[in-house]
């Protein structure tokens, strides 16, 4: 019995959406850690001496803006509409660049002030957290160049709207590990 | 460039030296039969870029035999020097030596050994029993063996280079963090478990997926064979349980090379938070080793007492049971660190009710065996050594479960006894079980019984002889990891359980030599029908060995049992053949574990410009894997017809 | 499901999704309240967030018969109460016990 294509797409969703369900299970343990150890701030700065509120929601909106186009790429993709899935993923691609480039130059700005991983256990929860993050969505956009070269020179395949079903999904996970983090590194963070 | 890799890193004790050597002489053993007949072609195509779910099941109890032998090395090392070492002797090895081996024996018999092998058995059964052709991800599949056993290298490497941890298979900071573990011990920790780790989860995801979405047609979630129910569970607490020590790991990690402060003892560090976390990890993954076993058992006992299961629907209800409970019981494990009486009762509470769903599953067992027809073969063996051991070894971790009791006795021989009683009599026997039963359905041929009954009574006799004194030692008081006792009262009871030890190396030795006789009498001991014990379920429902692709027509499934109800009701009507689609085999498996191996090494010497090349070299083999448009292939229904015909016609 | 069902999740999530984010904002610096009530208000609104994202980008809950997606995130969602939860529970009785 040769197996359908629709076989093979739906494995390959499930399998990555439990895949996805065990990223969410690390980030809750760096979560987890970062709740434990947010007030050990040994002396050194806390939430509210060192985040500003306004920056993070730009960040956050971004991200957000992200998520639909990302969204709406990988709905022109299932349409087979080559164009409008290149212009969208792309659109994309720059706005995680934009946010990444905004979580570095916060970053920088903590270390020039003193406020480094190896300051406090909750700045090295914090970097922890953070950092993790960063590193998703930097292999994120990695694979979104490595996915979007070959539908520019070749067109949309069925497994290359599979892999970008998948790249889709994993952008829009990040989306909701990131409202985590602003709500409680940020939000909760700067007023407690 | 070479990090801090000097030459001192070579320099070991004499007993390090001769344990060295006999690795690398045993290695080179293997390479050199390979070169001489000439099969260097063939162990690659065959088998280590195979994506055939059958050989990476037996790629993986291969592993794991090995690993067996390491870790067994390493309980007799331990078991001489606590004979040895009381009153005014020291023993004959080094403190730091006896903590690198008691490391190494956890690390290698609960990751390389216990992981192995059911991972193993998984691979092999699991998809012939639900009626599929292989899992759902044959590439990922390859790719966790490798990684796997990549994973196992370090141990093996720190053996020549280097040195292993000594802070215990579990590696509580701060011990563990750089300031009182500088060296590369506690590192090549760290990667062994991380690289082997990512496998295991990968497996997890693709038997999960296997299972749920790859089910013979008819074959509901309430007709599934328990062998199954019981890897669906174990897999759910591989999903949700191994990422929880991946981070874990993780921060360790940054602690040491970043000076990060998560788990230091300064800087607001909370050493404590690894603990409760190592074990939020390490309750699921003993559930993980067993429930495994328990499906084992849940085939074999029908078969050998001529019944069907007794309860299967409660046997389902008590995997289920078992699988939540396990996510609310980790701590347990160290009700003694310092929590108030509200936190240690309610996990206590909850350690007590998990062991009723087990007691359910065993009450089954021998309810299945009440007025059947009981034969006694290896397997049911296995069985009953199971039932004696493990229940005992239940029993105290219900007495360990009340924290009074627990203050007394935690980190004693007594727990040592305890958990040895599950894992040995629970994981390992159940195994073994397995392994008897199952081996005429991959080899055509069954084992040589005699043989598998003497290893058996040594194994038997040799545990209770190596734990039971453990039990009383731990009782008077002696705590665990020790490489030296004051009271010389004790020391009967070392020898005893050190002679048992030795019984158990005997059983071993009974084993290889089952294998080899079986092999030499493999034409005597022929199995022709495919079905050498008049099974239930659908992998004796095809050829022993069964074809690279399992079925050539998939079965339908109409009732429990699938196979007992296709035997009564014979077709004879001509199969309809369709083509066969199939993965192709592939080497990335092989070179991304490679990679890893050389990565975590670099990792571990501070060689950072190697780890960096090896991290780009792993995803530029994804890329191409990625890139690859020549993934599977087709059989065409003239192949399968000629390859079938000419099965029939032996 | 259809793409055109797809692309009105998609703007919808959004939307939803944008509503919420400038809630916890506005919420969080203007001061309505602090402490334990503020922690809740914000987690709840986090929490019902990260429910419609989980619903309306990555589709979880609205597929056909078998449940497989939804029940597996309904078991992780659990698992994450149970392990944070718990972790943080047992950590504050540690720390207090331990006088940290």
């Amino acid at each position: 019995m040769t197996e359908t294509h629709h076989d093979v797409y739906s494995k390959t969703i499930f399998g990555f959406l439990v895949y996805l369900l065990t990223d969410f299970m690390m980030f809750a343990t760096l979560f987890a850690t970062f709740g434990v150890l947010r007030h050990s701030t040994y002396g050194g700065p806390s939430a509210r001496d060192l985040f500003h509120l306004p920056f993070t929601l730009t960040q956050t909106l971004i991200l957000l803006v992200s998520s639909l186009t990302v969204g709406l790429g990988g709905a022109f993709a299932h349409r087979q509409q080559k164009n409008k899935t290149l212009i969208l993923f792309g659109i994309t691609f720059l706005l995680g660049i934009v946010f990444i480039g905004m979580e570095f130059s916060e970053y920088g700005q903590l270390i020039r002030q003193g406020a480094s991983w190896k300051r406090s256990a909750f700045l090295s929860a914090y970097f922890t957290l953070l950092g993790t993050h960063a590193i998703h969505v930097f292999l994120g956009l990695l694979w979104m160049i490595v996915l979007i070269i070959p539908v520019f020179l070749s067109g949309l395949t069925e497994a290359s709207v599979r892999r970008l079903s998948c790249l889709r999904m994993f952008w829009q996970f990040l989306n909701v590990v990131w409202i985590f983090i602003f709500a409680i590194v940020y939000v909760i963070g700067v007023s407690e | 460039m070479f990090g801090r890799l000097t030459l001192e890193a070579f320099k070991h004790d004499w007993i390090e030296y001769l344990a060295g050597v006999s690795m690398m002489m045993g290695a080179v053993f293997v390479l050199v039969l390979l070169t001489y007949f000439k099969r260097w072609g063939w162990i690659w195509r065959e088998w280590l870029t195979s994506v055939d779910h059958k050989k990476i099941g037996i790629m993986y109890i291969v592993t794991s035999f090995i690993m067996l032998v390491k870790g067994l090395v390493d309980a007799i090392m331990m078991r001489a020097q606590q004979a040895l070492a009381v009153g005014d002797s020291m023993g004959y090895l080094t403190a730091s030596h006896f903590q690198q081996i008691f490391t190494a024996h956890g690390v290698t018999m609960i990751f390389f050994v216990g992981m192995g092998v059911m991972f193993g058995l998984i691979n092999l059964i699991m998809p012939l029993q639900i009626g599929a052709r292989d899992v759902a991800f044959p590439f990922l599949n390859s790719l966790s063996f490798w990684l796997f056993a990549s994973g196992g290298m370090f141990i093996l490497v720190s053996l020549v280079i280097g040195v292993f941890a000594g802070t215990g298979w579990t590696a509580y900071p701060p011990l563990s963090g750089l300031e009182y573990s500088p060296g590369v011990g506690v590192d090549y920790w760290l990667w062994t478990i991380q690289i082997s780790g990512a496998g295991s989860l990968l497996s997890g995801i693709n038997f999960f997926v296997t299972i749920l979405k790859m089910r013979a047609p008819g074959m509901t979630l309430m007709k599934m064979p328990i062998f199954v129910w019981a890897t669906l569970t174990t897999v759910v607490l591989v999903i949700f349980a191994f990422p929880i020590l991946t981070a874990n790991l993780a921060m360790l990690t940054s602690d040491r090379l970043l000076g990060t402060h998560i788990f230091t003892s300064d800087f607001g560090g909370n050493p404590m938070m690894y603990v409760n976390l190592i074990w939020a990890w390490g309750h699921p993954e003993v559930y993980i080793l067993v429930l495994p076993a328990f499906g084992i058992f849940s085939e074999v006992v029908p078969v050998f007492s001529h019944k069907r299961l007794f309860g299967y629907p409660t046997m389902v209800w008590a995997l289920i049971a078992i699988t939540f409970l396990s996510f609310i019981v980790w701590l347990h494990h160290f009700f003694t660190m310092g929590a108030g009486p509200s936190v240690n009762a309610f996990f206590g509470i909850m350690t007590m009710i998990i062991a009723i769903p087990t007691g359910v599953k065993v009450f089954n067992w021998l309810f299945t065996m009440f007025r059947g027809r009981v034969v006694f073969t290896t397997p049911m063996l296995w069985f009953m050594g199971f039932i004696a051991i493990f229940v005992i070894g239940g029993m105290t971790g219900v007495l360990m479960s009340i924290p009074p009791a627990d203050f007394q006795l935690h980190n004693s021989l007594f727990l040592i006894a305890h958990f040895h009683s599950t894992i040995i009599g629970g994981v390992l026997f159940g195994f073994f079980a397995g392994y008897a039963y199952w081996f005429p359905k991959f080899y055509g041929f069954r084992l040589n019984e005699t043989l598998g009954k003497y290893a058996f009574w040594c194994w038997f006799i040799g545990f209770l002889m190596a734990f039971l004194p453990l039990y009383a030692l731990g009782l008077m008081g002696a705590t665990r990891r020790l490489n030296h006792y004051g009271e010389t009262d004790w020391q009967p009871l070392f020898i005893v359980a050190g002679m048992g030890a030795l019984l158990i190396a005997a059983g071993v030795g009974f084993q290889l030599l089952q294998l080899y006789v079986s092999i030499r009498d493999r034409k005597d001991n022929r199995d022709v029908t495919g079905d050498p014990w008049d099974g239930r379920t659908l992998e004796w429902a095809t050829r022993s060995p069964p074809p690279f692709y399992n079925f050539a027509v998939v079965p339908e499934v109409h009732e429990r049992d699938a196979f007992w109800e296709m035997k009564k009701s014979k077709s004879t009507e001509k199969p309809h053949y369709e083509p066969i689609h199939m993965p192709k085999n592939t080497g990335m498996g092989v070179y991304i574990g490679i990679l890893s191996f050389i990565l975590g090494f670099a990792m571990v010497w501070y060689m950072f410009w190697l780890a960096a090349l090896s991290t780009l070299g792993i995803i530029i083999c994804c890329i191409l894997r990625l890139c690859d448009k020549h993934t599977d292939y087709t059989v065409s229904v003239e192949e399968v017809e000629i390859i079938e015909n000419r099965a029939r016609s032996v | 499901m259809n793409s055109d069902t797809s692309f009105k999740l998609v703007f919808v999530g959004f939307f939803i999704s944008l509503l919420l984010t400038l809630g916890i904002y506005f919420l969080g610096v203007g001061h309505y309240w602090s402490g334990l009530t503020l922690m809740s208000v914000i987690l709840v609104l986090a929490g019902v967030q990260a429910v419609f994202q989980m619903i309306y980008f990555l589709h979880v809950g609205i597929e056909s018969k078998p449940y497989w997606n939804l029940i597996t995130f309904l078991f992780m969602v659990l698992v994450v109460v149970v392990v944070i939860g718990g972790s943080i529970w047992i950590m504050y009785n540690l720390n207090y016990n331990m006088m940290m």
